[in-house]
């Protein structure tokens, strides 16, 4: 910690990352979401862009900021001790245990609840829903095909978040959201043609659907998901007591 | 104003029709309205609606008889991995029936998997039961136990058709079976497992594995089933402390 009073005349870098700082307490910077590019800040605030950089990498440094390589630097949260990983439950284990699973959006918009909907989330039809469809891959293999519902209440700001920088744990952390429920049910499904065309499956494959309804602390369902996983490519695992 | 009617996409419109189940309290077997109906109702037009209705089918909710008309199909038994009785008190908490057919009792010796999960050395005498199992009599699953026989001497001579694996091996034996964990997974019934299952063959169907144990972690008993999709899904709730 640097309790060191910034004045006009320190460093530009110091009271650059000051600002940027000020600016994430503000709000005004808001988790998940990216900062202005490096170009910006420097003619925002008539400096050199090396200059820009020291300052981010202070605040990279603090955890406070995250870079990712071709896409900008992002807000980092602030995350709380406990997390979902710690409950017991499904666990999803990929066949090839060499990468990261990762992402492609292929939806995420903001739409109205309709009946259904709004019955799970005990809102009106017409009120907002965020609605995600992405593809999950492992080792460049798309696995499987994950659809998210969240009530747009619970995360005013949603829709700056980038996916797939953070996900949506962290994402949820950031809000002070304490997931502390989840029903998950894992069942046996089969492929409509959309869907079987983005897996690389033939029509009618069947797959391992697994739907997941996680609860918050004050018994609010913060979300909804199914997803769809290739027979093969991945197993639930799961403890229990007799 | 001019106000403008927004054309309902196909999800919507089965988010329409699952939500009419659902509020209208339809039973399983009841039928649905007609299409012509339903696209009425709903301000839905046709196309949109057959591909609702195509993807409810798919998704096991409803089910069509060619000419009459779509009905609401009768819901999976859903099993809470969480807690996992035996078969025997998941079946009874239901009011249902459970049956047992043994297809094979053995005392092989341990292959490599089987030593690896109850953690023996390889050929080791073993007890391999295989049971066919029926709920309210239409066959759900095929379980398949394996269990050190050195622990359990005598056990090839108990009826499994008529005393449940768990009551014998605690009862009778004195283990103490615990917790477990398993892994779920989709596999295709082979031939003899869709003749004993009464479906066809290559259907999707569960495959599960895992390992029971004592307090110390110790094994108790390995098993591998196969459980019936159309019949069967499976669900695990959590919670924090």
């Amino acid at each position: 910690m640097e309790n060191n009073e910034i004045k006009y005349n320190s460093p530009m870098y110091l009271q650059l990352r000051e600002v940027i700082r000020n600016k994430i307490e503000d709000g005004e910077y808001t988790p998940g979401t990216a900062i202005p590019s490096e170009n910006e800040l420097a003619e925002t605030y008539g400096i050199n862009r090396m200059t820009v950089r020291s300052a981010i990498d202070a605040l990279t440094k603090e955890g406070i900021l995250k870079s990712v390589q071709g896409k900008g630097v992002f807000v980092v949260g602030q995350k709380s001790e406990r997390n979902l990983n710690i409950l017991e439950g499904f666990t999803q284990i990929m066949k090839s245990k060499k990468s990261e699973p990762k992402f492609k959006i292929l939806q995420n918009t903001e739409r109205e609840a309709g009946k259904k909907f709004a019955l799970m989330f005990g809102l009106k039809p017409e009120d907002k829903i965020y609605y995600i469809k992405r593809i999950c891959y492992d080792n460049k293999e798309a696995v499987s095909i994950e659809e998210i519902f969240i009530p747009a209440y619970i995360m005013p700001k949603f829709k700056g978040i980038d996916l797939t920088v953070f996900s949506i744990y962290e994402v949820y952390d950031f809000y002070k959201i304490n997931l502390i429920k989840a029903i998950q049910t894992l069942d046996i499904t089969r492929l409509n043609q959309r869907d079987a065309k983005i897996l690389g499956e033939e029509v009618n494959a069947p797959v391992l659907l697994f739907e997941c309804t996680s609860y918050d602390d004050q018994d609010r369902i913060i979300e909804f998901s199914r997803s769809y996983t290739r027979g093969g490519k991945s197993d639930y695992c799961v403890n229990f007591y007799i | 104003m001019e106000n403008k009617v927004k054309s309902k996409s196909r999800n919507e419109a089965q988010e329409e029709i699952e939500y009419y189940i659902e509020v209208n309290k339809l039973k399983p077997h009841d039928r649905l309205p007609s299409e012509r109906e339903l696209s009425e109702m709903f301000n839905l037009n046709r196309s949109t609606l057959r591909g609702a209705i195509q993807k409810l089918i798919e998704e096991g909710k409803i089910y069509k008889e060619a000419e009459v008309g779509n009905y609401v199909t009768e819901p999976k038994m859903i099993r809470n991995l969480n807690m996992m009785d035996s078969l025997t008190k998941f079946v009874e908490s239901n009011q249902k029936t459970i049956k047992s057919k043994v297809l094979s009792a053995n005392i092989i010796e341990s292959n490599k998997q089987i030593t690896k999960n109850l953690k023996i050395p390889l050929g080791t005498e073993i007890f391999q039961l295989t049971r066919l199992r029926y709920v309210d009599n239409v066959p759900i699953s095929i379980e398949t136990s394996f269990l050190n026989y050195e622990k359990f001497p005598g056990i090839e001579g108990k009826d499994f058709e008529i005393q449940s694996l768990y009551h014998v091996l605690e009862n009778e034996y004195g283990a103490e079976i615990i917790k477990g964990k398993e892994k779920l997974g989709l596999t295709f019934a082979t031939c003899d497992e869709a003749k004993s299952l009464d479906i066809a063959n290559e259907e999707p169907i569960f495959f599960i594995s895992g390992v029971t144990t004592d307090s110390d972690g110790n094994p108790v008993e390995y098993f591998r089933s196969v459980v019936r999709s159309d019949k069967m899904k499976f669900s695990s709730v959590l919670t924090k402390e």
